[in-house]
């Protein structure tokens, strides 16, 4: 694949990469046999992350958000996933390391906030017992001190009077402080890595706005590398540094927030900026939406993915969005998966789509 | 506590005309309770303090006009759509239809009342049967309501399916066979098969992509002005509830906290509960989203089984905490505020409300956004100057 072509050469420097890059993958894919045929949920993925930044991923449900993040902690371990590719932790990689040395990294250098808190934290046992667990698994510390540092994290994630919650079961917590509970738990080895699956889907707004301030001031604190998940745009708008848009299992366009958010360049992403409604825009009379169907990731559309559902189809010549698979090339401050003229791109963005965001 | 809108001049041109010809709305809802009943825990169980899910609220809607429900989770606004079409009783209260009482209708006339008020759910999972075809699901209606139909229940079904967006030849298919947002059209058929005039619509696009939610929410508003239904549309979506309604209530514990027209509600928002809902709301725009005030709720929502004395907001409200001298925070905890009409169709349940243009409309990024949202200011005061009219 031309991808993993360019990608060895780039190791080096890419433009955009700011500080020293923390986590790289490489080529990654994650496919699935089922009864039906393979699923190719990650096809081909490549990304890296520095220090102190924020990734935001996003794209539709079945675009291979979930499953990447998954892929990095190695949860398709021992499972029948087909996985291949790299992921790259400090050089270190994490497909080829031993159980054991997995076992070391995950939860302490790397810990997962999952989408939803009551399903991801034991019901039997207290918050307290379940984080203070967490914290013993890679520190080699007396129960009370562990209980201390416990209470101290809970605290910190604005649990009010921690050290009677500490003893209380999640079901005695409600949803944003369950939430927070879980980010507690995923901080309480300082990990490097935070990978946050859809952290806020499950919540309220004002407590979604409350634990993204606390995603922000925790990253400021520790100086962690964040992955956010997402399917909501404002979402990453407010915390992520970098962007990367994912569609049927592939990168499609990747850049700097603002680039993403001001100057896209990829079909889908303005089909996802302009269908969503705005408060902080005129009403319009109709939404935009992306019409067709997300694709089936058993057979996806020949050539670009996204061609089924792409209004722009007849600017390119001949028929290469339907028989090509773009390419995507992530040397690219702002790379592109998309076979239209990088300068019609643009023109078509200012005089096409920007009037309708 | 009577609506207010009775002896008040009301924006709303549909209202308007209506008033004019003094005729009653499509539903009139007055002084709504739900409470669920609680039990001590124990040997005895004695009657405990109930839930107070929906403690009195009271609205009215139009033929072919969407009232929007919007609240965190808790606030009862999914309690009060299921307890307006009936699926509960209320508590307390009365629910008009088409100018007569129908609160606890039972048996046929409920069944009666069924085929003129429907409802679209949330989860386009749990809401199908699995084991019955799309055509089985969405015929139901006319075989349970003993419908005639011209050519047969089929062809009635196949014409429905296609008006939603779906493919009549997959009448045998079976709901698993279909995406989520395929799913809902499907829900949204099986809701206007019998021409209701009235659907609840409980979050019917909170669980779909967003590039799908667009299309469902689409159908929603052709399918409204086709058939002139009423929507009462619950979520807890700010944008998508802006985009859809005409008018646009906001809950918190089981109370109405301000009730307006949407671009009233929206551009000059004036409980300060409704204030820290918007500026939550996140912007896909990250130049804006630095810049703009948040205003942090602190804690969590209070339990309903206990509302807070007075005002039940107070205890999170930023405005009660931070600016309030001492003598008005008494009334704020002693004092119960009635949803009281506080400017041209807009109603708020605070003491001391106040317009905050700034809190939706994030100052304008650039110059063109500028002229953009000058020109929604004008719009808005051309509205308010036809009114009297």
């Amino acid at each position: 694949m031309s991808e993993s072509a360019t990608v060895a050469e780039v190791s080096t420097q890419r433009p955009h990469a700011m500080g020293e890059t923390f986590l790289q993958l490489d080529d990654l894919k994650v496919h699935f046999p089922t009864e039906d045929g393979l699923v190719r949920s990650v096809d081909g993925l490549s990304f890296d992350l520095a220090k102190g930044k924020t990734l935001g991923i996003v794209g539709e449900s079945g675009s291979g958000k979930s499953v990447t993040s998954q892929a990095i902690m190695g949860l398709h371990r021992h499972t029948r996933a087909k996985v291949s590719g790299q992921i790259l932790l400090e050089g270190e990689d994490l497909l080829q390391v031993s159980d054991e040395r997995l076992r070391k990294l995950r939860g302490n250098q790397i810990a997962m906030i999952f989408q939803d808190p009551l399903s991801a934290l034991h019901p039997y046992y207290t918050i307290g017992n379940q984080i203070v667990e967490a914290y013993r698994v890679h520190h080699d510390v007396k129960k009370s001190a562990a209980r201390t540092r416990v209470i101290e994290m809970l605290d910190l994630v604005g649990i009010p009077n921690p050290a009677r919650r500490i003893d209380q079961y999640p079901h005695e917590f409600s949803g944003g402080m369950r939430q927070r509970a879980m980010i507690a738990m995923a901080l309480v080895n300082d990990p490097k890595l935070l990978i946050a699956d859809e952290p806020t889907t499950a919540l309220d707004v004002t407590v979604q706005a409350q634990i993204l301030h606390l995603l922000k001031d925790l990253q400021r604190e520790f100086g962690s590398a964040i992955i956010i998940i997402t399917h909501d745009l404002g979402v990453v708008a407010e915390v992520a540094d970098d962007i990367l848009v994912m569609y049927a299992g592939k990168s499609v366009e990747r850049g700097p927030v603002d680039e993403v958010f001001y100057q896209p360049e990829m079909p889908y992403t303005w089909g996802l900026l302009a269908s969503m409604p705005r408060i902080d825009r005129v009403r319009q009379e109709r939404l935009n939406p992306i019409r067709g169907n997300p694709p089936s990731l058993i057979n996806p559309p020949s050539g670009c993915a996204f061609h089924p559902r792409c209004d722009f189809v007849s600017k390119v010549e001949g028929n290469r969005c339907v028989e090509e698979v773009p390419m995507f090339d992530p040397e690219q401050v702002h790379p592109v998966r998309c076979h239209i003229d990088p300068e019609l791109r643009r023109k078509l963005f200012i005089s096409d789509i920007k009037p309708q965001l | 506590m009577a609506q207010p809108t009775d002896t008040a001049p009301v924006s709303d041109t549909a209202e308007a005309a209506r008033r004019a010809l003094n005729a009653e709305p499509l539903l009139r809802v007055e002084n709504l309770k739900k409470h669920f009943p609680l039990k001590t825990q124990g040997l005895i169980r004695r009657a405990a303090d109930p839930v107070k899910a929906v403690d009195g609220i009271s609205f009215d809607l139009d033929a072919g006009e969407t009232l929007g429900l919007v609240g965190e989770s808790g606030c009862g606004k999914s309690t009060a759509g299921r307890t307006v079409l009936q699926l509960m009783p209320p508590t307390a209260g009365t629910i008009r239809f088409d100018g007569r009482d129908v609160t606890g209708a039972t048996g046929n006339d409920l069944r009666g009342l069924r085929s003129q008020m429907q409802m679209v759910f949330q989860d386009p999972y749990g809401s199908l049967n699995p084991r019955h075809t799309i055509g089985a699901i969405v015929g139901a209606p006319f075989i349970i309501q003993k419908t005639k139909t011209e050519k047969g229940v089929r062809t009635e079904v196949q014409k429905l399916m296609e008006r939603v967006g779906l493919n009549p030849e997959h009448y045998n298919r079976y709901p698993h066979e279909f995406s989520g947002g395929q799913r809902q059209r499907i829900g949204i058929a099986r809701a206007i098969a019998l021409r209701p005039r009235l659907i609840v619509c409980d979050e019917p696009v909170s669980a779909l992509d967003v590039s799908i939610q667009a299309q469902v929410v689409n159908l929603l508003e052709d399918l409204q002005n086709e058939f002139n239904l009423a929507y009462v549309f619950v979520a807890h979506d700010l944008s998508v509830v802006r985009h859809i309604s005409d008018r646009v209530a906001v809950m918190y514990l089981g109370k109405i906290m301000e009730i307006a027209d949407r671009d009233v509600l929206y551009s000059k928002p004036m409980h300060p509960y409704t204030h820290s809902l918007m500026s939550a709301v996140p912007i896909p725009d990250p130049r804006k989203e630095d810049r703009r005030e948040r205003i942090l709720l602190t804690g969590d929502l209070p339990s309903p089984i206990n509302p807070p004395s007075g005002c039940v907001f107070h205890t999170r409200c930023p405005k009660f905490r931070e600016q309030l001298s001492d003598s008005d925070k008494l009334r704020c905890t002693d004092e119960f505020p009635p949803l009281e009409l506080k400017a041209d169709g807009h109603y708020a349940a605070c003491h001391f409300p106040e317009v905050r243009a700034d809190i939706a409309m994030a100052t304008p990024a650039s110059a063109d956004d500028a002229a953009v949202s000058g020109s929604t200011a004008s719009s808005s005061a051309a509205g308010v100057a036809i009114d009297p009219a």
